[in-house]
This record gives structure tokens, sequence and C-alpha cells, in this order.
């Protein structure tokens, strides 16, 4: 009940936080500041593309295995649905 | 002594226990109507799946800080620094290419109950990834030679470091194929129950297809 009390004021704190947030520009750390020239830089496109690769490899597996687990688990319930048709054809048939 | 022959009267009973075949009781002499039905996917399977995810995710890693040095450099290899073999390393990716070929055909054979079969084709396998990790230590000893060392900056570094912790893995694997070829020796592996099989095969298919990733990716 409490909850419920407070939630619109979560709400509305939670709002205003966003609302009035300061745009800033995206930042790496001090170091890759420094160490990185720009956009022209071999090191800043190096880093680009390690991190887009880095990036991209939880969802590629967790893509892999999850195709792979609903496939199987797909492809189980149709052999159990053909199963059960067969045992109700049999139960039919006595 | 009199222990010594109780155990043996035990083993005798449990092994005439297991020899036993299995039969389905009918819902007409008392079993179940519908009996629980084996899960789709074994633990064996979801256990190699969550290994091989966090192994890639380990090697990603490591392939992330090559990347850092490889695309961010102007000259790869750097001057100086000699230019790694590619033939004699063609070479070794076909026998380790065919190694794994050699464990799916171990897996097919104890599919049909042919345990002679796995028991060669397991020792194919560990023969040719030998001769890999061999192979691949000689390259190494002839490029220290010629000056490339874990101490010869990025390229060098991240050269033994990526394709050394990679032949960790096959020398890792292998180790295991031993350990799968010891319990197929003693008959523990059926047509019914290859788990420990199966699940090696996907390991070594794995560093298969890992190490031509890295093939592509470090030597060209």
């Amino acid at each position: 009940m409490g909850n419920l009390r407070t939630a619109p004021i979560t709400l509305l704190v939670t709002a205003l936080a966003v609302a009035l947030a300061d745009c800033a520009m995206a930042q790496g750390c001090a170091m890759c500041k420094t160490a990185v020239g720009g956009p022209g830089d071999p090191l800043s496109n190096g880093i680009n593309t390690s991190i887009l690769f880095m990036m991209a490899m939880p969802f590629v597996l967790f893509g892999a295995v999850g195709g792979w687990l609903t496939f199987v688990f797909w492809h189980h319930r149709g052999k159990k649905l053909e199963l059960e048709l067969l045992h109700t054809e049999r139960e039919g048939a006595r | 002594m009199a222990g010594r022959q109780n155990t043996a009267v035990a083993h005798d009973y449990v092994e005439d226990d297991v020899r036993t075949p299995l039969r389905v009781v009918e819902p007409s002499e008392g079993g179940p109507r519908n009996p629980p039905a084996a899960p789709p996917v074994s633990n064996a399977r979801i256990a190699i799946a969550m290994f091989l995810v966090a192994e890639s995710m380990f090697f990603a890693g490591l392939v992330g800080a090559y990347l850092v040095f490889r695309v961010g450099s102007v000259a790869w290899p750097p001057p100086g620094l000699p230019a790694l073999p590619l033939g004699v390393t063609w070479f070794n990716t076909i026998l380790l290419f065919a190694s794994g070929g050699t464990m799916v055909a171990a897996l097919r054979a104890i599919r049909r109950d042919d345990q002679a079969s796995l028991r060669r084709f397991l020792w194919w396998s560990v023969a040719l990834g030998g001769v890999f990790v061999g192979v691949q230590g000689l390259e190494w000893v002839r490029l220290v030679h010629h000056g490339l060392t874990l101490s010869s900056g990025p390229y060098g570094g991240t050269f033994y470091t990526l394709i050394g912790t990679h032949a960790a893995h096959v020398a890792g694997a292998m180790l295991w194929i031993l350990f799968v070829l010891g319990a197929a020796a003693r008959g523990r592996y059926t047509r019914q129950q290859h788990d420990g099989v199966e699940v090696c095969v996907v390991y070594w298919l794995y560093v298969c297809a890992l190490w031509g990733l890295l093939f592509g990716l470090v030597y060209h």
C-alpha cells in the first residue's frame, strides 16, 4: 500500500530528472580522449572497430543459443503433438 | 578376502541387473498412460552450450584487443618484423579440419554402436591435434629466431597471446579426448548413451571453427 502512495512522487522525480538533465556529448575516459586524435586517426578507427565487435558478440551468441533452443523445443513440441494424435487415433480404433 | 568376494558377487549382481533389457510397461499392465518424455535438450548439451558461450566471450575480448592494434596501426606487420608463415599454417589448418572430420566419424561410429571405430577415430583425432600443436610450436621457434617475440610490440604480443591461447585450448581438448578414449576402452558408451562423446566432439569442432576465424584474422 505504501508503494502505491509513493509511486506518483517517484514518477514525478524521475520525469523531472530526465527532463531537466543537461545535454552532454558522448565522452570517453580521460585516457582515450588524450590518446585518440579524432575521426581520421587510425587508433580511433581501431578502437571503434573493436567496440563494434565487442558490442555485437553478446547479441550474436545469445541469438545463436536462443535460436537453437527455440528450434529444438519447437521441433520437440511438434513431435509430441504428433505422438499424442497417434495415441488418440489408436485409442479410437480400439 | 571375504570382502573382495562379496564385492565381486555384488558387482555381478549389478552387472546382471544392468544387462536386463529395458521394457516399456503398457497401460494395460499398470504402466502410466502418458509416461514422462525425455527432455528435448539434455543437461550435457545445455552445459556445453553455456561453456562455449563463455569461451566465445573470452576469445572476443582477445580479438577485440587485437583489432585495436591491427586496425589502429599504419603498417602491419610493423617494419623490421617478419610476416607470419602462410604455407605451413595452411597445411596445419587442413590437418586440424581433418581432425574435425575424424571426430564426426567417431560420433557416427558410436551412434551405430561400433566401439572399435570409435576408439580408432578418437586416436586419429588426438594424433592430428598433436601434429597441429607440434608444427605450431616449431613455427614459433622459427619466428623467435627471426626476432618476433612476445615483447616485440603489439604485433608479437597479440600474436602469441591469441594463437597461444588457442593452442592451449587444442592441447586441453586433446586431454579431454584421451579421457573419453579411456572411458570408451572401458565400454562406457553405447548407442543409446554417449553424451560424453557428443560434448567432446562439439568442443573439438568449436576449437576447429575458432581456428578458422583466427587464421583468417591473424595470418592474412
